[in-house]
């Protein structure tokens, strides 16, 4: 049967065969290797054959006929037929190895050839950036993509790939380190709740990529079909064999020094001391202008006598004379952090032979006083090429260590454990720190009662430990079966363990509540990865195919346990032990299993690098879906027309590259838990009499039709190269709708269930996206050239459920305010509340508003709702409520830009990122403590500077009270009065809502390279990151995100960690 | 040649070979199962499964911190004229309070979980055929009175609210309000039929015994007299024109007749075994001890206990912080007001007085109380210097100096005392029959047992009658989250908020004698505007 089969085949051949059959052996001029799969042609005819794995062929043609040579990366060679025997040996061709491959996920693909939008950010321009973490690696390099901030050691960053495009998914792109499709690692529960997000890539060491690729579009993205929809990071680690053989020893040591950009002003001592008085001040005068006064209010008819005015009994100004205590409690608790970072790697072998090792070790210190997070990574990989070169193995090792110490850095929604920075921030600053024995119990008075603890305490004190594991073991097999034909099997094992103890002394805040509590926790997540391709390339008379088959299988195992302990005896043994505590909550434990299941299709077509079609196809079955929707098709296509490489533009001089990209495709998203589409119970515990009993209730709702969130992309993209390619352009523009959205959908609480997790709504983005770079000037001596990016994303929720046109997000903050809507039309995320204007200036203008709680000193609300009786007349006493909101914010930006200058002179060199943005507001939950004047706790210098202030004249001496329109302030001011009974300052409202506009000068970086013989060379740089900010920002820092990886919450700034600014000294030794 | 194509036609076998492995292996992959849960069409098949439901319903009673556990308790009692619970409860004290307010939303949606658990052990425990008759209609009835009780506070706190009692399905929208009478309908049928089929105290039928803390027959016949009484008061002062009470007119019948069935299940509680009056004064005060939970004074109680999980906070709510009286550094937010103590009830009376702290110490501090009764006089206790005043009272009914931390106190929340069924009686028959003399026997019933005057109605009218029967029910009852549904029943919810805060800021009006529905409710549900 395959000798018929084989026969049919080379029939052909064997008919046209006349004078002479040519045999011949081709090799590879350099390595003197023979060269399998070289195309050889008759020139003028259709006819060829390639050459085998030893380089030979054999082929029936006539004297005088001309076989051509071709082979992508060489030259392509013609030789006349003399005789019957054609050895050659090929060159390499320059121009093509230059070309710059890129890495598409499972294949590469040349840059010249890319149909899809793919930026590719390398080795080169990422080893400027002497970041910490690799994310921060990517600010600023590619259009389309915000990468946030985060100065917290270990902590999670934020990035999100043209716009948001979910509300359960996150912005999370996914990442494929070398291939394998790596899980998003959670913090292990924490005593707030759940944990926050880290860093999906922390196990990596940045010194350790060799470049990462962004896929954007769905044509690039499509072959990760199922987690593409926010777009796919790839990244390459090193591998040994590049340098021809050599052994190369590279050693790098960083030092950071890194500091808070700037305090915000907040009240010093006799500032706040101040604030206290005029509360009384204003309290007493609103109080006695107040018209509705039994006996009739004060207007300078009477004197100001406690016979005529009995409120002055009760008068007296808390501090008359200054405590003399002055505490700025963010010098306290923030510090000048040292970190440093050194590494070592070796890489050697050739290219059929090779190894690289590198260890990375990493002391990250925190901005806060006992924060901080040390890191220990080790990689190494190698490969063989066996079986006369058709086999190749390869097998990478990456292991991680992280351990940190958080402290209390983040926010606790419920009761009063407020985070370090919120607390350094609203902290009275005319409290001492704790002496040796001393009770926090001082500090209750000017705290409503509560006892809360000093944020030097809460960081000095609170415990987090995080610490985790990740091994990765990757093993690959590549054969080549053919020259035309390769195939690959490759297997991964993934171990992620991240655990997490806290302990609250008993002296702090929350530790007081429970007489210490202690909390062991962990996530363990291992993961079984299995992949299989076959990749099938042939160039034939300018046609060229490529592809690829590819099937996957992914399983993890998942397992949570939760400890929590109270009521301990004393501090000493903190979460190491329960034995000392009186009370040990029931564990919780969680195990879960999910599987994923993927084929991928993909055919690659061009003629004659002119006509690209690029067609793909990918199911993906998820096991977290309902039972008959379990998988769903991916499909994409990608058409290109290389517009240059036509006659007309053949020539050109000016325009060397012009390329249209035009895209359509599918992708998909599965981020819910697992179980989602059960009818679930839980069970749950009560006591008859002391007798525990074991009880069951239904917590699941059944969703039949769970299924794929998916989004549908088009893109249109225009390369541009000019002058030679010196200026490159790339503009991009996409629209994407995203439906079936994975939403925890709010049920009517009335019906019992909270939410349910269900596929509703759709959510639109679209963009543009400019990316230029030019080298400007280019001499041996002197180099400049430039880069930027530009981006424009619209976001808009098209329709968000089967029957509501708005829906609350989850509430910020202690008050559970919800001050982040959805709603149809509007952009994802809006912040909704009440409008202001100002502050009431007076009793009459308080009255004339007819507003429910006007007064003096009060919020000018705006009543945009008119409440109206049973009859339908308005009411006299409006109230400010639901009705009245409107949108006061949106935390998407109106775009993003980033500008790059290199410079080479010499041995010098210097590269200096600015980075911007436009719009994107930021909610800042603190400021309703800190610009409110409505409490007993600090706030900014400028809200009481600028706050209503009543027209009395008070001796601190004597307490008499005179009253003077020359003193106090009540019109033309920017903040309520300070006042001990104020009035509903909590709505949210346009006062908290800010600009986050901004310019940073995000990254400089300087160097020196000295060059020894044999290619050794000591390069010295200096690098400062952040270091000038542009922005009307109150807060720490436009681009921090307290939430920072929940799309349900973004542009909110909750005790965010402040922004940072980090100055490096490095050098870098290669050997 | 042939040598690729044998090579690749091989390869392409074990692909193939592999690729059919795994699809064998897909269904196991792609398989759910749920370890730590339990799907819902493995249950309900027995009494095992039954029994673990209705536990699941009585467990909702305290499960989170919106209802009996915490928030519903602080909200009910800032209601109400005794104090103004903590500072989160300002629109409680002023009278402001909106469908954003921040103490709202847990109470509600926990409620109704309660709600949903019930509906289900009622529709579901039906079908189970694998059962005892007698357990069976014990285990619903216990589901119909946890799902009364919880549409009976929702009722009264927040007036008309969806009223929802088959199992919610899949895609099923939220449902519009129901006038308040659907909703007492509900709860009186629920009521009615817990009272037919619940079994007696401790009671074993069938080698099953109706532990102790389950609905009892008799908890269901005093919830019902509550039930008439809250009707029928409300529908006698909305006649009157109170406004805040307009939508009882809606509920048909005569007001006497509600009063009538009122006493009439009254009747029904004092004839069930299992519970008594203690008969002293020092009896009384133990009725309040941590350790001394369902004691025959007690009718329903939702169970605190040491047991892990199991503490409730309302020792930490009602008790002095740091003194040893309750559980973590935490509390006190619930306490009497001087105001309220001044001008709204007898302070000579001798059941506030012993169920008031005297005097307590914290790590620092001594505070003794002041001859007022309407504070505490504050020294320093190594010093005895004099530290001023602290201007409220604690109650002493939920003190518990074992309580390790915030939510470990083993107090229980008394849901329904037997005092309360006598105080009703009281009322209903002096209503009744417009004579306050009919009260008397009960009155002095519970007068009596702690060694106080007898009460005489003789000569007094209705108006002063009611006057006194709202103070007999806050001096036994005070701080057990009767008060504020007594003062809006009566009412005369804004005269005694105004005469406990003082004008300005204890104004209550027509609209305040029940809360908004939340924001989180009304925004998922496109029934209720």
């Amino acid at each position: 049967m395959r000798k018929i089969f084989l026969f049919v085949l080379l029939l052909p051949l064997s008919l046209v065969a006349q004078e002479l059959t040519v045999k011949g052996k081709v090799i590879d001029e350099e390595s003197k290797q023979p060269l399998p799969g070289v195309v050889v042609l008759i020139k003028n005819s259709a006819k060829g054959t390639t050459t085998n794995f030893d380089g030979e062929f054999e082929i029936e043609t006539k004297k005088g006929d001309k076989l051509v040579f071709s082979f992508i990366g060489m030259k392509t060679q013609e030789v006349t037929v003399s005789s019957n025997k054609v050895d050659i040996s090929m060159q390499a061709d320059v121009s093509q190895l230059d070309e710059v491959v890129v890495s598409a996920g499972y294949f590469d693909i040349s840059k010249k050839d890319l149909s899809g939008s793919i930026a590719q950010v390398s080795e080169e321009q990422l080893s400027k950036n002497r970041t910490t973490s690799i994310e921060q690696m990517l600010q600023g390099q590619v259009a389309g993509v915000v990468v946030n901030e985060s100065s917290e050691p270990g902590g999670g960053i934020a990035i999100s790939i043209r716009g948001t495009n979910s509300m359960l998914g996150g912005t999370q792109p996914l990442y494929v380190v070398d291939g394998i499709p790596i899980d998003p690692l959670t913090d292990a529960q924490g005593n707030g709740g759940a944990g926050q997000s880290q860093s999906s890539i922390s196990f990596l060491n940045p010194n350790d990529i060799e470049k990462m690729e962004v896929l954007k579009d769905a044509a690039a993205t499509a072959v990760y079909g199922a987690r593409g929809a926010n777009g796919v990071i790839i990244i390459t680690t090193k591998s040994g064999g590049k340098d021809g053989g050599k052994d190369a020893l590279t050693l790098t040591v960083d030092y950071f020094l890194t500091d808070v950009v700037e305090n915000i002003d907040v009240m010093d001592g006799p500032q706040f001391e101040g604030y206290m008085n005029q509360r009384n001040i204003n309290q007493l005068y609103v109080d006695i202008t107040d018209p509705l006064r039994p006996g009739g209010p004060f207007d300078g008819s009477l004197p100001l006598t406690p016979e005529n005015y009995p409120e002055l009994n009760t008068f007296n100004l808390p501090y008359p004379t200054t405590t003399g205590i002055n505490n700025n409690w963010q010098d306290l608790t923030y510090r000048l952090a040292y970190s440093n970072a050194y590494n070592l790697s070796y890489q050697g072998g050739d290219k059929k032979q090779n190894l690289l090792m590198s260890l990375g070790i990493q002391d990250t210190e925190g901005v806060i006083i006992n924060t901080g997070n040390k890191r220990v990574t080790f990689n190494t990989n190698g490969r063989k090429k066996a079986f006369n070169d058709k086999i190749e193995l390869f097998s990478r090792t990456n292991i991680a260590y992280n351990k940190g110490n958080a402290s209390s850095v983040g926010n606790s929604q419920i009761f009063q454990q407020r985070s370090v920075v919120s607390q350094a921030l609203q902290f009275q600053p005319i409290f001492e720190l704790l002496e040796p024995g001393q009770d926090d119990d001082i500090y209750a008075d000017l705290n409503e009662g509560n006892v809360l603890s000093n944020p030097y305490t809460l960081a000095k004190d609170v415990v987090d430990e995080k610490e985790s594991y990740n091994f990765i073991q990757n093993v690959s097999v590549t054969a080549k079966l053919t020259p035309k034909l390769t195939g690959i099997v490759k297997g991964a094992f993934n171990f992620q363990k991240s655990s997490r103890d806290t302990y609250y002394p008993i002296h702090t805040t929350r530790g007081r509540r429970n007489n210490g509590e202690a909390t062991q926790s962990f996530v363990e997540n291992k993961k079984i990865y299995g992949e299989a391709n076959l990749r099938y390339r042939n160039n034939f008379n300018g046609h060229r195919i490529d592809a690829i088959v590819v099937g996957t299988y992914e399983k993890n195992n998942i397992r949570t346990m939760f400890n929590k302990a109270y009521g301990f005896g004393n501090d000493a043994t903190t979460y190491y032990t329960f034995e000392s505590a009186t009370d040990i909550l029931v564990p919780i434990a969680q195990f879960r299993e999910i599987g994923l299941v993927s084929g991928l299709a993909r055919v690659g077509y061009n003629y004659k690098r002119k006509y690209y079609v690029d067609l793909n196809t990918r199911i993906d079955a998820s096991s977290k879906f309902a039972k008959n929707n379990k998988s769903a098709i991916f499909p994409s296509v990608a058409l290109a027309w290389a517009i240059s490489k036509e006659n007309f533009l053949k020539d050109s001089n000016t325009i060397s590259n012009l390329k249209l990209r035009l895209s359509y495709g599918k992708t998909g998203s599965n981020p819910i838990a697992p179980y989602q589409s059960l009818a679930l119970l839980t069970p749950t515990r009560y006591n008859f009499n002391n007798q525990l009993v074991t009880g069951y209730y239904e917590s699941n709702l059944a969703n039949d039709d769970l299924t794929w969130e998916t989004t549908d992309q088009f893109n249109a993209g225009l390369d541009v190269g000019l002058i030679d390619s010196k200026i490159n352009l790339t503009i991009d523009t996409y629209y994407k709708l995203t439906y079936d959205l994975l939403q925890n959908v709010t049920l009517p609480a009335s019906n019992g269930f909270a939410s349910i997790v269900d596929n509703f709504g759709e959510i639109e983005n679209k963009g543009v996206e400019v990316g230029i770079n030019g080298a400007i000037y280019n001499t041996k001596k002197f180099g400049w050239d430039v880069s930027g990016n530009f981006s424009v994303n619209k976001n808009k929720l098209v329709k968000l459920n089967s029957n509501l046109e708005f829906q609350l997000g989850p509430s910020v903050g202690f008050g559970q305010a919800n001050p982040i809507m959805f709603m149809e039309g509007k952009p994802l995320g809006i912040f909704w509340g009440a409008q202001t204007d100002g502050i009431y200036e007076d009793w009459d203008e308080a009255i004339a508003s007819g507003i429910d709680g006007a007064a003096p000193g009060e919020i000018k609300y705006i009543n945009n709702h008119v409440d109206l009786d049973d009859n339908g007349q308005p009411l006299t006493q409006q109230e400010i409520n639901f009705d009245d909101y409107v949108q006061i914010g949106n935390p998407n930006p109106d775009f993003n830009v980033a500008i790059t200058n290199n410079f080479r002179f010499g041995n010098w060199d210097m590269s200096v990122l600015f980075t911007g943005q436009k719009g994107g507001d930021i909610f800042w939950v603190d400021s309703w403590a800190l610009t409110g004047n409505q409490k007993s706790t600090n706030g900014l210098e400028s809200a009481f500077n600028d706050s209503w202030k009543a027209p009395l004249n008070v001796n601190n001496t004597t307490g008499e009270v005179l009253y003077d329109p020359s003193v106090g302030r009540t019109t033309n001011i920017g903040n309520p009065a300070p006042l001990t009974d104020p009035g509903s300052r909590a709505l949210v409202s346009d006062r908290q809502v800010f600009d986050g506009s901004f310019i940073k000068l995000k990254n400089l970086n300087i160097g020196y390279t000295l060059r020894f013989e044999k290619n050794r060379s000591l390069r010295l740089y200096a690098t400062g990151q952040n270091l000038l900010t542009w922005t009307d920002y109150p807060g720490y820092d436009p681009e921090v995100q307290s939430y920072n990886k929940d799309p349900q919450r973004r542009g909110v700034d909750f005790g965010g960690y402040p922004g940072t600014r980090t100055y490096t000294l490095g050098l870098k030794f290669n050997y | 040649m042939k040598s690729y194509f044998l090579n690749s036609i091989r390869f392409i076998q074990v692909v193939t070979f592999l690729c059919v492995m795994l699809f064998v292996s897909c269904e196991d992959v792609l398989e759910e199962e749920p370890f730590t849960q339990i799907g819902t069409e493995f249950f309900y098949q027995n009494e095992t499964d039954a029994l673990a439901a209705v536990t699941a319903v009585y467990a909702q009673l305290k499960n989170g911190n919106g209802y009996y556990r915490q928030q519903y308790i602080s909200n009910i009692f800032a209601a109400s004229d005794q104090g103004a619970s903590s500072w989160k409860h300002g629109n409680f004290r002023k009278g402001t309070i909106t469908s954003t307010d921040q103490n709202l939303p847990n109470t509600w949606k926990e409620i109704y979980v309660g709600i949903k658990d019930a509906n289900n052990v009622i529709a579901r425990v039906d079908e189970i055929i694998d059962i005892d008759e007698e357990l069976k209609a014990r285990i619903i009835g216990e589901a119909k009175f946890l799902r009364a009780l919880n549409y009976f506070n929702l009722v009264r706190c927040f007036g008309e609210v969806p009223l929802r009692t088959e199992p919610v399905k899949p895609g099923e929208e939220g449902l519009p309000v129901s006038p308040i009478e659907d909703i007492y309908d509900v709860i009186i049928s629920d009521f009615i039929y817990a009272a037919d089929n619940c079994w007696g105290f401790n009671e074993a039928r069938d080698g099953y015994v109706n532990d102790i803390g389950r609905v009892t027959k008799a908890s269901a016949h005093a919830m019902l007299a509550k039930v008439y009484l809250q009707i029928a008061s409300s529908k006698r002062t909305a006649s009157e024109g109170n406004l805040g009470n307009e939508r009882y007119n809606g509920i048909s019948g005569a007001t006497e007749s509600y009063y009538q069935l009122a006493k009439d299940q009254c009747d029904l509680v004092l004839n069930e075994s299992g519970y008594q009056l203690v008969s002293s004064l020092e009896e009384w005060k133990k009725i309040f001890d941590p350790t001394n939970g369902n004691n025959p004074e007690m009718l329903f109680e939702v169970q605190g206990s040491s047991i892990v999980g199991q503490g409730t906070a309302v020792s930490n709510l009602f008790s002095p912080r740091g003194a040893g009286l309750s559980g973590g550094g935490w509390g006190g937010t619930n306490k009497f007001q001087a105001g309220f103590i001044n001008n709204n009830i007898d302070k000579t009376d001798s059941r506030f007085q012993n169920s008031i702290i005297q005097e307590f110490q914290d790590v620092t501090k001594t505070y003794v109380l002041n001859p007022n009764s309407t504070g505490y006089i504050r020294t320093i206790t190594e010093t005895g210097a004099s530290n001023g005043n602290l201007n409220v009272v604690y109650t002493s009914k939920y003190i518990d100096g074992n309580a390790t931390t915030e939510y470990t106190s083993q107090q229980n929340w008394h849901v329904i005392r037997l005092a309360d069924v006598y105080l009703m009686r009281a009322e209903a028959l002096a209503e009744i029959n417009q004579n306050p003399t009919l009260a008397n026997t009960d009155l002095n019933t519970l007068r009596s047992r702690l060694g106080m005057d007898d009460f005489d109605g003789t000569g007094m009218s209705m108006e002063e009658f009611r006057t006194v029967i709202l103070q007999e029910r806050v001096q036994e009852l005070s701080m057990e989250g009767h008060r504020f549904f007594d003062l809006t029943r009566m009412g005369v919810y804004d005269e005694y908020c105004r005469s406990s805060y003082g004008n300005t800021i204890g104004t209550r009006q027509p609209e305040d004698y029940t809360w908004p529905i939340p924001l989180i409710e009304t925004s998922a549900n496109e029934n209720i505007d």
